[in-house]
């Protein structure tokens, strides 16, 4: 999934100028911040937090681990990081976009989790960190969106103490036919009815279903994650295929 | 995903009965932020469980290192509600534990302290009287279904050993099982002779 020789890469399924896909995504999440956890629950029907739970449990993270729950938007993976690094540890929380990144603080301080989380506005491509930083590193819904994702794994790769994990959570191929269809369906019809109903705004989840069908599939994922660095890689399909977690350790 | 569902809804009765009671937290501490890992044999699930300080964390399916590993069938685990039963079970071989058996311990012992007084947590809702009204009838209801139940288990018993003859009684099986034990011995026996003798056919 590099970027075409012209310059150009997608966004959905238009085709736009490299430089300018960042900010465009941006102006999805700005818009959709203030609805974003309401809109995971109607859209994913709850199960979304069921996906993170087993992110979470794969991650082998323990007291005093250095997290980054990078394009960690509102902060859902951050809230249980937190206290299972406890107060040895640190959480960071990575997103491009500072709209959402101001949406993850609010909700995470009036939870009361404070102390243990910092809060960096980054592109992941070129993370702020220096080299064998972090024992986990986790991106959840956040890889189909950034431009150049061949970059920012190896970026991630950098970052990453020997003997860490990546965990990738990604919309993904379903090959069940029948649930594919159903799929689409609900995508590209129901989705962005759902997302003006409540967040008055059709494209941006029109932009999610379309960003979904280019995104690459499981195989050719893990092949990316092999060409970063990253060893003993694999992936598990959640929900027929809908979604996989990809995983890679860095030694 | 069927393991994460799982995982859910024991971490919210875990900690539903961590805020019940109170007790528990102070059990807890001690294991703070140490992971206990559980293997469900019968099941083929592994999962663990931490507690923080704040709450208590099920991770399933587990994929780390824990503090302390116990894989075992799903009737064994429930037994250790009672600690006493913990080395008595490793005993027996049917659990094995790795790492810090004081961890496992802890929960056992954990397990064994919780101790809810329903009627008061009801009490906020309906009222003392009422409260107590329900919490002694659900009592009653709990303890006339273990009776019916063993009542029923007796009966069963008799008629599958005694009338219709299809199950065997625990002192035949006990028996049998003896018979079985002796034969394997008098195989492995036989078995070692045979060796001897081929080895004495080899050198002659």
């Amino acid at each position: 999934m590099k970027e075409s020789q012209d310059n150009t890469t997608h966004f959905g399924y238009k085709t736009v100028e490299t430089d300018k896909k960042a900010s465009m995504v941006a102006d999805v999440f700005h818009s959709v911040a203030a609805k974003y956890d309401i809109m995971n629950d109607l859209m994913s029907f709850g199960i979304h937090r069921l996906w993170k739970r087993q992110t979470i449990a794969c991650s082998g993270v323990r007291a005093g681990h250095k997290v980054l729950d990078l394009a960690g938007g509102t902060g859902d993976l951050t809230a249980r990081f937190s206290e299972l690094v406890g107060d040895k540890g640190q959480v960071v929380l990575g997103d491009i976009n500072d709209s959402m990144l101001k949406v993850g603080r609010e909700k995470l301080r009036d939870s009361g989790l404070v102390g243990n989380i910092e809060y960096v506005q980054m592109n992941a491509e070129m993370l702020p960190f220096d080299d064998n930083t972090f024992d986990v590193i986790t991106i959840a819904f956040g890889l189909r969106n950034v431009t150049d994702k061949d970059k920012a794994l190896r970026s991630m790769y950098r970052v990453l103490k020997p003997g860490g994990r990546l965990l990738v959570l990604e919309f993904s191929k379903t090959d069940n036919e029948a649930l594919a269809k159903l799929y689409d369906m609900y995508s590209f019809t129901l989705l962005p009815a759902m997302g003006k109903l409540v967040a008055n705004d059709s494209e941006s989840y029109r932009y999610l279903a379309e960003s979904i069908r280019m995104h690459p599939d499981q195989e050719t994922l893990k092949s990316m994650m092999d060409e970063a660095g990253f060893e003993q890689t694999d992936y598990q399909n959640m929900t027929g295929g809908i979604v996989a977690l990809h995983r890679g350790f860095k030694f | 995903m069927l393991a994460s569902l799982l995982g859910a809804v024991l971490e919210t009765a875990l900690n539903k009965g961590l805020k019940l009671s109170p007790e528990l937290k102070h059990v807890l501490s001690k294991g703070q932020h140490k992971v206990l890992s559980v293997d469900i044999r019968d099941q083929n699930t592994c999962l663990a469980v931490t507690y923080t300080g704040i709450n208590i964390h099920v991770l399933c399916p587990f994929d780390g290192e824990a503090d302390c590993s116990i894989s075992a069938d799903l009737p064994t685990l429930l037994e250790l509600k009672d600690p006493s039963q913990l080395t008595a079970l490793i005993r027996q071989d049917k659990l094995d534990l790795e790492g810090d058996l004081a961890l496992a311990q802890l929960y056992s012992n954990a397990l064994a302290t919780l101790d809810i007084d329903w009627a008061e947590h009801l009490a906020k809702y309906v009222g003392d009287g009422p409260a107590q009204v329900a919490v002694d009838a659900f009592h009653k209801l709990a303890h006339r279904a273990k009776q019916d139940g063993q009542v029923a288990k007796a009966t069963l018993t008799g008629l599958f050993q005694d009338e219709l003859k299809v199950a065997p009684h625990p002192l035949e099986f006990q028996q049998f099982k003896q018979q079985v034990r002796t034969l394997n011995n008098q195989v492995e026996s036989l078995n070692q002779r045979l060796s001897a003798l081929l080895q004495q056919n080899k050198g002659n």
